[in-house]
């Protein structure tokens, strides 16, 4: 039994850093300080010991909610097959099924998970600085994460976007002790149900475009090195030199439907307020905004908006450039080209909306939350879902396409490195 | 087929190409011959999907050029562009570059390992193939460029000055020969540029003779030798009709130069 609980807690090395790290750490800082009290003498002090445990109770929070989440988030990264190709390949060439049990351990949520939980229970009681239901909050948050992570690379959007809902309402019900039985009560289920409906569509049809790692490495060693490969051939792929990279019959562009856009923006900006409201409760801080205090809201939130903006444009625009040049278009007094300058037009509106709505939904609430979830929602809409999509700009779009400055003669590049041609 | 219709395309003030219209047919190598700066290289850019132009159209093989996305990435598919100075993947091997080209294209491995296997000898790169493209000199990246446009098996090609760029005598010589058996294949659409007259009238089928924008002639090498009236070579004719003052003008040099 000990053995099968073990074999739970992260043994991934960068998972056990973490875990270990931000358990560690606080504790190592609180350690420095108990010996400077030793050191100056006051240990004695009860008073002033336990005015240190108090003031540094953050670190008991932090270490505590950040080891949960590792840990929920560890339980999905070991053991869903999609994270290791080793595993997933051999997996695949047995004959599992998802109505079977996992044959390196459990990805469900499982009675060996308990130990864990009452470990966090028990440090929750003796320290009585952290609720108990915040630290398995997080950890169904780290469950929940890393399991809408591994069910999108599966290609089952339909189940990963309502999944990725789970997360504002748990940040929504953590808080009370009600919403955290609510939560302890809901969430493992629902988890268990997508686990299983997720595994059911295993191989998830991706054997075909599978070129894995190759066979005999361990798993640790081998989820590296498929991801290296696997970066490495996809770059090879479009190393097929210029205009080839943007003429070539690639069909590999990212799509958005306006469905899954209005999901996420509406995830964003339910995060957000969810995620205020539980750093409200929990912490006894409002984020109630005052007049004043809005101007530099509006301005970080512009801020944000604009460097949104300017992450479309680079994907959008980085070779097309207009039809016409510069000058052309001043000496034609067609300043504007319709046609090639509405691929601009998403990032000035999502631009316009954060100038603007921030000031506007403050005459309704002063919630900083609401005004940041409400902005920055409306803007990741606009962003996501307004066409042209990224499809049709490249293949329709009315543009001139010239090389990259980033694309150099291949005789330059030869100087620049220094051989001899 | 390549279809171009009404196209004007201008990048300033200035058209480059004016309401020019060509219709090469299916499996015809047509070359595109004109002065520097008349638009030959905007020409193929326009068709390669290069360019939006301002007016007019281009249809390959009954489907018109961003239109839609569907006839778009059917274009793409059946269709190969080098320019004159294409970028290439320097630090990858001339093998490697050719198999990324080809895979792109989906063209199956066997044929692609045997396409290299018999073009690498064709144009002298067996020592290169397997070395970076950093180590090659100006003519022999000229070469694996071309190379790529042909194991990539598009039935519609356009090439840029594939004749010059520090070509060897016998890479032209094996080029020539090679265009000589893509203009032999009628499933094969090539649209080629060079300022080469011998080496055109040797290759192409019809000639397009480009000036200030304008499609001056389109015709066999014959067809133009009757339109102008000249009986000499290619070169005689191109003379007549696009720089009709050259030899007054290399006299006047001359006289001058002696007096």
């Amino acid at each position: 039994m000990m053995r099968r609980v073990l074999e739970l807690w992260p043994r991934h090395f960068l998972m056990r850093c973490l875990f270990y790290g931000v358990m560690g750490v606080p504790a190592l800082f609180l350690a420095w300080e108990l010996y400077n009290a030793y050191a100056y003498n006051l240990a004695a002090d009860d008073e002033y010991i336990e005015g240190l445990v108090v003031e540094r109770r953050g670190f008991f929070y932090f270490a505590l909610c950040a080891a949960s989440l590792v840990y929920g988030a560890n339980r999905v990264f070991a053991f869903h097959p999609i994270f290791d190709k080793g595993y997933y390949r051999w997996l695949s060439a047995t004959p599992y099924t998802g109505r079977q049990s996992l044959p390196l351990g459990p990805l469900r949520l499982a009675v060996e998970d308990l130990p864990f939980v009452v470990l966090v229970l028990a440090a929750c009681v003796l320290t009585g600085v952290v609720p108990w239901q915040i630290p398995l909050a997080f950890l169904l948050i780290g469950y929940t994460t890393m399991l809408v992570v591994a069910v999108s690379l599966t290609g089952d959007l339909t189940l990963s976007t309502p999944l990725l809902f789970l997360l504002p309402l748990a940040f929504l019900l953590a808080p009370s002790p009600v919403g955290g039985v609510v939560l302890i009560l809901l969430l493992p289920p629902l988890l268990r149900w997508a686990v299983a409906r997720n595994l059911e569509a295993f191989p998830w049809n991706l054997a075909a475009s599978d070129k894995s790692v190759p066979a005999g490495k361990a798993p640790a060693r081998g989820l590296l090195l498929a991801g290296a490969k696997e970066l490495k051939e996809s770059r090879d792929e479009t190393e097929v030199g210029w205009p080839l990279t943007d003429l070539g019959p690639q069909e590999k562009w990212a799509h958005i439907s306006t469905g899954f856009a209005c999901a996420i923006s509406v995830w964003i900006g339910l995060v957000i307020v969810c995620g205020g409201s539980f750093i409200e409760r929990l912490f006894g801080e409002s984020l109630a905004v005052s007049s004043r205090e809005i101007a530099r809201l509006s301005a970080y939130l512009l801020f944000l908006a604009a460097f949104a903006a300017l992450v479309r444009v680079t994907i959008y625009v980085p070779r097309a450039r207009p039809p016409l040049t510069l000058s052309g278009r001043i000496g034609l007094r067609r300043i504007i080209i319709p046609q090639y300058h509405k691929v601009y037009v998403p990032s000035l509106i999502a631009i316009a909306i954060a100038a603007i709505l921030p000031r506007f939904v403050f005459v309704f609430s002063n919630s900083g939350a609401w005004i940041t979830g409400i902005t920055l929602g409306l803007c990741s809409l606009v962003l996501l879902g307004m066409g042209p999509t990224l499809k049709s700009w490249i293949l329709t779009g009315s543009y001139r396409l010239q090389r990259s400055s980033l694309v150099t003669d291949p005789q330059a590049q030869v100087r620049q490195r220094g051989s001899t041609p | 087929m390549i279809d171009i219709v009404d196209l004007t395309q201008h990048y300033g003030v200035r058209p480059v190409l004016k309401d020019v219209n060509l219709r090469i047919a299916t499996g015809e190598l047509v070359a595109v011959m004109g002065p520097n700066g008349m638009g030959k290289s905007t020409l193929l850019a326009a068709v390669a999907g290069m360019l939006t132009p301002q007016k007019g159209y281009i249809e390959i093989d009954g489907l018109r050029r961003k239109r839609s996305e569907d006839a778009e990435l059917k274009i793409r598919k059946r269709l190969f562009y080098l320019p004159d100075n294409p970028w290439l993947p320097v630090h990858k091997t001339g093998r490697e570059f050719l198999l990324n080209v080809g895979k792109l294209y989906g063209v199956s491995f066997e044929r692609l390992f045997d396409h290299i296997e018999r073009l690498t000898p064709l144009f002298d790169l067996t020592q290169q193939i397997d070395a970076p493209i950093a180590s090659y000199s100006t003519g022999q990246q000229k070469k694996i460029a071309i190379c790529s446009a042909l194991v990539s098996d598009a039935t519609v090609l356009l090439m840029d000055e594939p004749f010059s760029g520090g070509l060897d005598p016998s890479a032209l010589f094996a080029l020539k020969r090679v265009m000589q058996g893509l203009a032999a294949r009628n499933d094969i659409t090539a649209l080629i540029t060079t300022p080469v007259p011998e080496i055109v009238e040797e290759v192409a089928e019809r000639i397009a003779i480009l000036r200030d924008g304008c499609v001056l002639a389109y015709d066999t090498a014959d067809g133009l030798r009757a339109l102008t009236g000249v009986s000499g070579s290619l070169q005689d004719v191109l003379e007549s009709m696009l720089s009709p003052d050259t030899l007054k003008n290399i006299e006047r040099y001359f006289e001058g130069s002696r007096s």
